[in-house]
This record gives C-alpha cells, sequence and structure tokens, in this order.
C-alpha cells in the first residue's frame, strides 16, 4: 500500500520536502515506515529517527490525519492514511 | 548568600526615597525567585482591592536564584502586580542582560510604588539610586528610551526596561520592554506609566557568587550540550512560528477571532516562509545556547523596512485570528507593537474581537473612523494599532482590553469576547485540546499557556485531546506546578526537554548554586506552594469559581473546519475537569484553597486571612 507522509517543522526543513509517498507492504507497521522513510531521508536518521530503535527522537511524534497521536511503534498502520511527522513541543 | 543577593530595593515615586530590606534564606527557599518572589511580595505589600493604576499598587520586578551565572537559559526576570486588565495577580516574563544587570547591581528583587509628580526614569546605579527627570523621554518608543537614557548617563553598557507610548497612555495591555524583549502579558506597562516612570535603567559591577563553581560548570556545559541537540531543533530551525503550520494541520490555530481553527493563508504565515522570505539574523538573549530570536525583515512594498523579531504568538494574533496572511503586514503590525509597547497577544485579540463586530454590525466606518475593519485587511489592522496605542478614536475603547471593550458594547459582543479572566487568549483553540483548555480555566492570571503547559499532554498525544475525563485534573496541576518552578528558578522553558529529570537535575542546580539544601520534592512543594499563593492572592481580590468559566464560544460553538471539526468543550465537561482539578489540588469544591492546604504548604498566615471565613463570603456572593 503507498501511505503518504507530511513532514513539518524541523523535519520538513531536514527532509527538505513538504511530503513524501512511500510503499509499504499491507502489514506494515509505524517502525516499518519509519525504516522506509530513513532509507528515503538518510538526513532524519538520528535527528528524527533514532538508528537503531526506528523510533522517533524526542520531541517528535507522530499523528495519523492530524487527529489521532501514536506512540506504539508496533501500532497497524491503515489504508490510505496520511501520517504526520512534527515537533510535539507546543509553546511559543 | 550564594546565587540571591539577599537583597530586596523597595523604591518609592512620590517621595523619591528608597530602602533596602533584606531577603532571609528561608523566603529563599519557599518562594525560590521570579514569580514565587512576585507572589509572595505582592501579597504582603499591598491592602486587598486596589485600584491597579493607583499609586497604591505596586510594580514588582524579580530575578531568580540563577541569574548572573552559568546556568544556561537562566537570565530572565518576572514583573508583577496587580493586572489592570483582570483584576488578579499580574505576573510576566523578560529576559537576557536587564535581569543579569539586576543581579549584579546586588539586588533580588526591586519594588516600586507611589507616582511621581512628573515623569522619571530611575537610575540604580550598584548602590546608587537616582530618580532622574525623564520628562524629556516621553512619547519615545521603548528603542528611543533607551538610547538617549544611554547618551544621558554616557554609558552604552548601561541595561535598560522602559515603557513605550502604550505605557504613558495606560493601554491596559501596555508591556516593559528591555534588549527587545518585553514582559507582554497582563498590562504590566499601564502600572508602569501609571507611576509616571519611564524606565529603569541598570549598571551593576558586583560579582555573582555560587556555592561550588566547580561542580556548576561540569552540569552547565553537560546542560549547554544537550540544549544543542535534538529537544530544542525546532526553536533554532524555525523559532516558534513552527506552530503554525503543525497547528493549522491540527485544527488548534485560532483563525477570524477563533470563528475557525484552520487558515487557508498559514502557508504565507508560516515559519518555514519567514525563514525564505524574511528572516535576516538568529540571535540569543544573554546566557541562551538555544538562540530561537528569529529577526525579520520586509525588503519592498508598502511596509518596507518594518523589522522585527517573530514568534508565533505574535503571529497568530496579529496574522491569522485577524485573517491577515500578508507577512510584512505581520512584520509591520509587530514592530509598531513594539514600537508602542503593547502585547502582542492582547492586541490582536482585541483587534479580532472588533473585526467580527465590524462584520456583525455592531461597528460601523462611523465607529471606526472610516476605517473598513474586515478580517484580512491589513491596512485597517496596522492603522488600529496607533488608534489603540494614542488611544484615539475607537483606540480608546479597544484600548480597554476585549472584556471591557466587549460589556461597554454590549449586543451580545461579549459572546466572542475571546478572554478568560478578562486575559485575552493567546494562540490555542481548546476546543480541540481538552486538557490545555482546563489549564487555561484555571490559571492565576487568566488564559495562558505559559503558567500552565497542559497543551503538551493534548498535542503529544498522552491523553486523547477530543475527551474531557477524570485525571485531567490531576495532570494540569502537575504542569502548573512544574510551571510555577521554571518561572521562579527563572528558566527558560524551552529547555525544558532537555532535563532527564527536570525536579531532580533542577534542585541539583539549585544547591549547586545556592547551598541551600533542596531536594527535588521540596522544589515540587514550592511549585504547589506558589500556585496557591497565586490563587490566594485572587481570592482576596475576589475571585469566585465564576472566574474560571471558559469563553461562550468555547462552550456553545464547535470548531466548524479541520481534522477538529465537531468539537467543543461543553459546560458540563468544563465542570467535570474543573472539579477534577480542584480535588487534586486539596481545594474545596467551589475551587477555594483550603485552610489545611494552606497550612500544609507553610502558608499559615494566609490560611488565617483568606480560610473558610472568606470563603464562605464569596460562595454567599455567588
Amino acid at each position: 500500500m503507498k501511505v503518504t507522509v507530511e513532514f513539518l517543522g524541523p523535519v520538513r526543513t531536514l527532509a527538505e520536502t513538504k511530503e513524501a509517498e512511500v510503499d509499504l507492504n499491507d502489514e506494515a507497521r509505524i517502525r516499518d515506515l519509519l525504516v522506509a522513510i530513513s532509507e528515503k531521508f538518510p538526513q532524519l536518521l538520528n535527528r528524527v529517527i533514532d538508528a537503531e530503535a526506528f523510533k522517533l527522537k524526542e520531541p517528535y511524534g507522530l499523528s495519523v490525519e492530524g487527529r489521532y497521536a501514536v506512540k506504539d511503534v508496533d501500532a497497524k498502520i491503515g489504508k490510505n492514511n496520511r501520517i504526520l511527522i512534527f515537533p510535539i513541543e507546543a509553546g511559543g | 548568600m550564594f546565587g540571591y543577593t539577599g537583597k530586596v530595593l523597595h523604591l518609592d515615586m512620590t517621595t523619591k526615597k528608597s530602602r533596602i530590606e533584606p531577603v532571609t534564606e528561608e523566603f529563599c527557599r519557599k518562594y525560590i525567585g521570579g514569580v514565587g518572589f512576585v507572589a509572595r511580595l505582592l501579597y504582603d505589600s499591598t491592602k486587598p482591592k486596589i485600584d491597579p493604576l493607583s499609586p497604591d499598587s505596586v510594580l514588582i520586578f524579580a530575578t531568580g536564584p540563577f541569574g548572573g551565572t552559568l546556568v544556561p537559559v537562566g537570565n530572565k526576570h518576572a514583573v508583577g502586580g496587580k493586572s489592570p486588565l483582570t483584576g488578579f495577580i499580574g505576573d510576566s516574563l523578560s529576559s537576557s542582560f536587564w535581569s543579569h544587570e539586576l543581579k549584579k547591581a546586588g539586588y533580588d528583587a526591586l519594588i516600586i510604588t507611589g507616582r511621581a509628580d512628573k515623569y522619571t526614569y530611575l537610575f540604580i546605579d550598584d548602590d546608587t539610586v537616582e530618580f532622574r527627570n525623564g520628562e524629556a523621554l516621553r512619547g519615545k518608543s521603548c528603542l528611543d528610551a533607551e538610547k538617549l537614557i544611554r547618551e544621558e548617563l554616557e554609558d552604552r553598557n548601561i541595561r535598560v526596561a522602559s515603557i513605550g507610548i502604550a505605557g504613558e497612555n495606560l493601554v491596559r495591555y501596555a508591556n516593559i520592554s528591555n534588549d527587545r524583549r518585553h514582559a507582554g502579558r497582563t498590562g504590566l506597562g499601564a502600572v508602569m506609566g501609571s507611576k509616571n516612570l519611564k524606565a529603569i535603567a541598570l549598571r551593576g559591577t558586583k560579582t555573582v557568587r555560587v556555592a561550588d563553581l566547580d561542580e556548576l560548570t561540569r552540569i552547565c556545559l553537560d546542560l549547554y550540550e544537550r540544549a544543542q541537540g535534538p529537544p530544542t531543533e525546532k526553536y533554532r530551525v524555525l523559532g516558534t512560528p513552527t506552530n503554525v503550520l503543525v497547528f493549522n494541520r491540527l485544527a488548534c490555530l485560532p483563525t477570524r477571532n477563533f470563528q475557525q481553527a484552520t487558515f487557508e493563508g498559514a502557508e504565507k504565515v508560516s515559519g518555514e516562509y519567514m525563514l525564505e522570505h524574511h528572516v535576516t539574523k538568529v540571535s540569543a538573549c544573554a546566557s541562551c545556547p538555544i538562540a530561537c530570536d528569529h529577526y525579520s525583515f520586509v525588503n519592498e512594498g508598502p511596509y518596507a523596512g518594518a523589522a522585527t523579531s517573530l514568534d508565533y504568538e505574535s503571529m497568530f494574533a496579529l496574522g491569522p485570528n485577524c485573517g491577515v496572511d500578508d507577512s510584512p503586514a505581520i512584520i509591520k503590525a509587530l514592530e509598531l507593537c513594539d514600537y508602542y509597547g503593547l502585547d502582542t497577544i492582547s492586541t490582536g485579540g482585541v483587534i479580532g474581537w472588533a473585526m467580527e463586530c465590524f462584520e456583525k454590525g455592531l461597528l460601523t466606518v462611523k465607529d471606526t473612523g472610516g476605517i473598513e475593519l474586515t478580517f484580512g485587511n491589513h491596512r485597517a489592522l496596522v492603522q488600529l494599532i496607533h488608534k489603540i496605542a494614542s488611544r484615539e478614536g475607537i483606540g480608546d475603547l479597544l484600548a480597554q482590553g476585549v472584556k471591557r471593550a466587549s460589556e461597554k458594547l454590549g449586543e451580545g459582543s461579549e459572546l466572542f469576547a475571546m478572554h478568560i479572566k478578562g486575559l485575552e487568549l493567546p494562540g490555542y483553540d481548546i476546543r480541540g485540546l481538552k486538557t490545555a483548555a482546563l489549564g487555561f480555566a484555571v490559571a492565576a492570571r487568566g488564559a495562558c499557556h505559559n503558567r500552565s503547559g497542559a497543551y503538551d499532554y493534548d498535542i503529544g498525544g498522552e491523553v486523547d485531546r477530543f475527551r474531557a475525563e477524570k485525571g485531567r485534573g490531576k495532570l494540569a496541576m502537575e504542569s502548573e506546578d512544574s510551571a510555577a518552578i521554571f518561572d521562579s528558578l527563572m528558566l527558560c522553558k524551552f529547555i525544558r526537554r532537555c532535563f532527564k529529570d527536570f525536579y531532580d537535575e533542577a534542585a541539583e542546580l539549585y544547591e549547586v548554586v545556592t547551598g541551600l539544601e533542596m531536594k527535588a520534592n521540596q522544589l515540587r512543594e514550592a511549585g504547589e506552594r506558589i500556585v496557591n499563593l497565586k490563587k490566594a492572592y485572587n481570592v482576596r481580590e475576589g475571585w469566585t469559581c465564576k472566574d474560571d468559566r471558559l469563553p461562550p464560544r468555547i462552550m456553545k460553538d464547535p470548531i466548524p473546519d479541520g481534522v477538529a471539526k465537531g468539537s467543543l468543550v461543553t459546560p458540563n465537561e468544563l465542570d467535570l475537569m474543573l472539579n477534577d482539578y480542584y480535588e487534586a489540588r486539596g481545594w474545596t469544591e467551589d475551587g477555594f484553597p483550603s485552610k489545611a492546604k494552606l497550612i500544609e504548604l507553610e502558608l499559615d498566615d494566609i490560611a488565617k486571612e483568606i480560610g473558610d471565613e472568606r470563603r464562605a463570603e464569596q460562595v454567599y456572593c455567588l
């Protein structure tokens, strides 16, 4: 399945694009998505994505459609999901 | 003493006399510094129910124990007094070299009372205090006043905190500026103006001593390194304007006076856009390794030459909240707020409300002096800022803040006056951030994203942000207590994610700097004490649980757009969360600090004064 990932804040600046599409198998988990993104955007490794555990580094978060935050990297991804990666730290 | 100077300088503007009072170690350990000092000094030095703009009111400036030391982001100061906007405790933070200088001059805090017969500025030169003629500074901007004072005193290193024309004209949301930073919220610039005090100039040549310099150096080097990593990347890369697109996507970006939660022009006013088109340099406050300040400039067009520092709150308020997507106009509007000395959040809140009034026919061109005050009209935005600062025409009404302005205008405009306790809302549409909604409702100074960081739970996915449930009270309480400690140690919260265990590490830093024993649990308790003390001050000023209500729009009008569509905080949900919060705090069910809780927090004298008797009296008045 194809999943669209939106990048916001420093993630967008590092990735140098607003969004990307990644190909995943139908049983893919969040961790698989992060591995695929790391392959496409290696500059995110260790800045946004932990290179060993393939989870997001503090203070980045992931949300499905901007509505539901996902903390568990073993959570399954739904078809046609748009995933956001952004700094969860608000304030300003 | 180490860390602290052990001195509070009292200044009477009426008699032009000053005196020093000592600060005890016990006082320092109980109230820490900054907003903790402000709360206690304000409570003790004013009578109940004073007019905040009268000579009886006090204006307090307080540093923290880390000011003037190596501690990163520790050079901030709190300004406090009774807010002319809310009638409750007002405190606001600024940072950088002025804070540092106050410590080096030898003071932990200043308490200013009275009213000078002529415009005056203070020059505190270590142990010498001068009340100097400030008449020539009237009508000057903060930056111009700084420049003129330095020229007059023939020292370019003198640090100045001053008010602009808005403060002189007693605009109820005037700020106090220093080093291009601003103590913006709650209108303390008007309190300063009411004292005919234009500026406070400082020259400090003393050394701030610390208890264990070697250990402090070791800890700080580690903290400086952490502060260069991912936890602060957002601030370093785009600054807080990062929030614009994130909040737009999460549908919590207040737009057109909170009528919407997404803005179709968000990309054009985003941090990303600003970085590409306007940012000319990035700078930092004194002793800050993060550097979030994105200084921006307009190169061409009708606003060419405008320049300001960008931050999210200012941009939301004068951009999306007014329907404005013209980035040069927003920079111009911010520059004008800086020039006049206006709090940008309140300014944008008031103008957004006025625009909605205009579009609903409650204000006409006759009222506005010919201005077509429609959302998105950036020329109108800029024109209104001039009028507010000078209190000209409709500006006189708007200078009162949205609560008073809507009460005066009436005709249902109160229903979309976006304030809590009289303080205009910051840039979070809390209808889809329910823990934040509770945090905003209960904050002592009114709608506030700085005294409660409860939005972190919602945005970070710690909780379901669309749900109100038991347990949020404890979260809101913990967030408030932690914020109180940051704001009393006077640490910038942008470093908050650099701590592995904040209370443990902050307590260690405190011990190393001050030599006073402080454990994590004692620091945590100090945070709780400070929040209770601020609430006690509000109770003394007449607080009742009605003051913890959210604006009608938050409770009646669901978000119409974006991923949060349909969300609102119903009155029942608010009641549920408020009850949960009051219970978590150990307060009475109607939200008053209980005598037992105040005594537990070693606030026995306050327990006697605002204990159960006053509660009974105020509940009776409901």
